[in-house]
């Protein structure tokens, strides 16, 4: 799947793009003459595409052969799309993916020339290990050895990606090159797709507590651990032992208060004071949440506890409030539900 | 034509790529809005059924019109716009075609292809579908963006076409009506 959980696959989405430039082609184009001479031309005309056709659909193969295609040895391997790949130095390069609208290959250490056809409808990735370089329609070259890596682009655009380059990407043009230094990598699996690889390193940023109504300890709580005698209690809150870590921060609430900075450690003290039975005391890191940081994802849980705080302290008219403020600030659609339905009781009066 | 991952190609100038508006460019612009345009339209469907569709038109229309967009870096906001207009006029034909009888309410393996994704939000709508398709299109709208998509509500203003106002209303419109719903139904 596509990046950022897209309902449709690359290869439904590349269809849609072939089929808009199309549409883009076909509406700006005069209307034929209807002469019928031009049959004849037409009829050519369609031989042609579909000899075209037929070399373009489906997989890449070799120029000159309808075998599956694999490289080997050294040297010039023209494509049945006059595309050609030009191994050099005993690179190893294989096809991990070969299909009409994507080719995929896995490269070892070595060099090897592209000369990409431009204008077709494949997507071209070389993924070496340490870095992915993509490509539209260009000559270019890839050079990797043990600890660096350089690509060259003669011609068009290449994307070259890699957790060592600048902004994770570098967009090059013809007469640029980029060189990468990375730590040798694990030898390239080239079982496995790049879309496995981004998808293995995309984090998967949550939305927040899923379990509205229970409101279980809030997310992201930071875990580390730290000096001095205070750390005796958010350990004790880290592992559920509300009560006892109440009694250890109760003398010290306000000084916690005033020195938390961070969301989590706001949410830390207001879940140790609320799960332990001191809702009121959470008022407050629970206000400052919302006031404090309202752009962070959890605000808006913030503010739906203080809600649900205020309706189980028989306060309506500031639970509607806090629950519209949450409603505001963002929340996930399973505690968005629940604050609608804790609305409706607040505004019906029927809690 | 080469389709990049819309995160990696967030640093180029979307002006710089409007302004030459070349197959190039326009690959890159539908790289980078395509995924997330789509799963919009889903979710404001509710089905898979007919959203590539939209996007396919929502592409060609700002594709033709590129020339009349006077602020290029505001073409995210734009295309989103046209698509919103556009899958409301779709959802208003289909809901007027499910009263007439011409056409079934979503299935189970639409839900489900909709649930796919793999995300709580998903699942959710799934759920949810039977009840959304009681809310008005504008109000379905209004909530699937702003409980759905997490867009705020200026971005659902802009999409819309609406007040700032208006927005407000329809989506606390909508998620009391759906609260009224569920508390029925129990």
């Amino acid at each position: 799947m596509t990046e950022r959980n897209c309902p449709f696959s690359q290869e439904e989405l590349d269809d849609v793009l072939r089929q808009v430039e199309g549409s883009l082609q076909t509406r700006s184009e005069p209307r034929p003459v209807r002469y019928w001479p031009l049959l004849t031309a037409a009829c050519v005309a369609l031989l042609v595409a579909t000899l075209v056709w037929s070399s373009e659909s489906g997989p890449l193969r070799l120029a000159d052969s309808d075998a599956p295609l694999f490289f080997r040895g050294t040297g010039m391997n023209v494509l049945s799309d006059g595309s050609s790949v030009t191994l050099r130095g005993g690179v190893q390069l294989s096809v991990v993916h070969n299909t009409s609208s994507r080719f995929r290959l896995a490269m070892s250490p070595g060099l090897v020339e592209f000369s990409v056809e431009p204008g077709g409808p494949r997507a071209w990735s070389i993924d070496t290990g340490n870095f992915v370089v993509d490509v539209i329609g260009t000559r270019f070259s890839i050079e990797q050895n043990a600890d660096h890596g350089t690509v060259r682009v003669q011609r068009g655009h290449v994307r070259v990606r890699g957790s060592t380059i600048k902004d994770g990407f570098q967009i090059l043009e013809g007469g640029m090159e980029l060189q990468i230094d990375f730590q040798p990598a694990d030898p390239v699996r080239i079982e496995e797709s790049t879309e496995d690889l981004v998808e293995r390193n995309t984090v998967d940023e949550g939305a927040g507590n899923e379990n509205a109504e229970e409101l279980e300890p809030s997310p992201g709580l930071v875990r580390e651990p730290r000096e001095g005698h205070r750390q005796g209690w958010r350990q004790l809150a880290d592992r559920g032992a509300y009560h006892e870590a109440f009694q250890r921060v109760a003398p010290v609430f306000e000084m916690e208060l005033r020195q938390a900075r961070s969301v989590s450690e706001l949410f830390r003290l207001a879940d140790t004071a609320r799960l332990s039975g001191h809702a009121a005391r959470a008022r407050s890191p629970l206000r400052r949440i919302t006031r404090e940081h309202p752009s962070d994802s959890r605000a808006g849980l913030a503010a739906f506890t203080l809600g649900k705080i205020e309706m189980d302290a028989g306060r309506g008219e500031q639970a509607r409030r806090w629950l519209e403020r949450a409603l505001e600030l963002g929340l996930s659609p399973s505690l968005s539900r629940a604050a609608y339905r804790r609305l409706e009781s607040v505004t019906s009066g029927h809690p | 034509m080469v389709v990049f991952p819309d995160r990696l190609t967030e640093k180029l100038n979307i002006a710089e790529l409007v302004a030459r508006d070349d197959r190039w460019a326009r690959g890159v612009l539908y790289g980078r809005f395509a995924p997330d345009l789509s799963r919009m339209i889903v979710r404001m469907l509710g089905t898979r059924d007919g959203a590539l569709d939209l996007v396919h038109d929502s592409f060609v229309y700002v594709f033709e019109h590129l020339t009349e967009l006077r602020e290029p870096s505001r073409f995210r906001s734009w295309l989103f716009q046209i698509a919103v207009s556009q899958t409301r006029t779709t959802m208003r034909r289909r809901k007027l075609q499910r009263m007439l009888g011409l056409l079934p309410n979503s299935s189970g393996e639409e839900r489900a292809q909709v649930c796919q994704a793999g995300q709580e939000a998903f699942v959710e709508l799934g759920e949810l579908d039977n009840t959304l398709s009681h809310l008005s299109t504008n109000q379905r709208i209004a909530w699937v963006l702003r409980h759905v998509e997490g867009h705020s509500m200026i971005e659902i203003a802009a999409h819309c076409g609406w007040s700032l106002s208006k927005t407000k209303r329809q989506v606390a419109a909508a998620g009391l009506r759906l609260a009224h719903l569920e508390a029925s139904s129990r």
